[in-house]
């Protein structure tokens, strides 16, 4: 089984919504709600599942408006900064990312699929 | 505001009478329950989970039950009975920790439940200059059983 479909099994458990609720490009927290104890959650049963590390803060890409706000402040190009920060992340990714700052928390299905793999990549 | 007070019936918050052994994924301790009194055995378990958390993070944050995902309990319990607990941590992220919580008595298990605990630093409201010395000193006389 690929990531993106093991990962959907874990999020219907903890956030008991339907399968069909689930695409890549969906929201985690503007779509389907999910809390801060449901990616707590979610972050121990990806390691159960995975066998791999998982870093709260860059898995649910929780310092990025503190990066965008480095970057600024020490005059760095946000996209390259982020892409320092968050290896795991495509360049087209991040640039959608700062494209929608503005409108809510920004985490996506995908996001989660891209760090796994990224941890799963043969070194 | 109205004050509230709330009666446990307990002289002591802390439930746990010792622990016996404590590994890097794993915790024994105990708990003497004088009364049918279970739900007290799921306290005793979530504040062995804790400890652990603790005693693995070196006492440097702060550590808290956020949930019980499952807990079964035998409906027949043993009074006046010590019960063994013990916790294997079974995966864990950065801040979350999801153990698997027993307890035993006379060789049956009472209860089993998966807890899960986060771990924030230490800050205004729960301090370090308190805190830490305070789980580290309670952790030291549990497990010296002074």
């Amino acid at each position: 089984m690929d990531a993106f479909n093991e990962i959907k099994n874990v999020i219907i458990e903890i956030l008991d919504v339907e399968e069909d609720q689930i695409l890549p490009e969906t929201y985690l927290i503007r779509d389907l709600g999910a809390e801060s104890i449901d990616l707590l959650e979610l972050a121990v049963s990806l390691n159960t599942v995975f066998k791999k590390e998982i870093i709260d803060d860059d898995i649910f890409l929780r310092k990025l408006r503190p990066y965008t706000e480095d970057a600024e402040e020490v005059g760095l190009e946000k996209s390259a900064y982020l892409a320092e920060k968050y290896p795991f992340l495509e360049h087209a990714r991040i640039r959608d990312v700062l494209g929608e700052l503005g409108g809510g928390p920004v985490l996506k299905v995908k996001d989660l699929v891209s760090y796994i793999n990224y941890e799963r990549r043969e070194i | 505001m109205e004050k509230l007070t709330i009666n446990t019936g307990l002289d002591r918050f802390l439930l746990l009478d010792c622990i016996s052994k404590a590994g890097q994924n794993s915790i024994e301790g105990t708990l003497f329950l004088s009364d049918n009194q279970f739900y007290l055995g799921i306290e005793a378990l979530a504040q062995l989970g804790a400890m652990h958390l603790r005693f693995i993070t070196d006492f440097a944050c702060h550590a808290f039950l956020l949930g019980i995902r499952k807990c079964s309990i035998q409906e027949k319990f043993v009074r006046n009975s010590s019960l063994l607990l013990s916790g294997k941590l079974m995966s864990r992220s950065t801040s979350g920790f999801l153990y698997a919580l027993n307890a035993v008595s006379e060789d049956k298990t009472i209860i089993a439940g998966e807890f899960l605990f986060a771990v924030i630093p230490y800050d205004e409201k729960f301090k370090k200059e308190c805190l830490e010395s305070h789980y580290r000193k309670v952790f030291s006389c549990l497990k010296n059983g002074s």
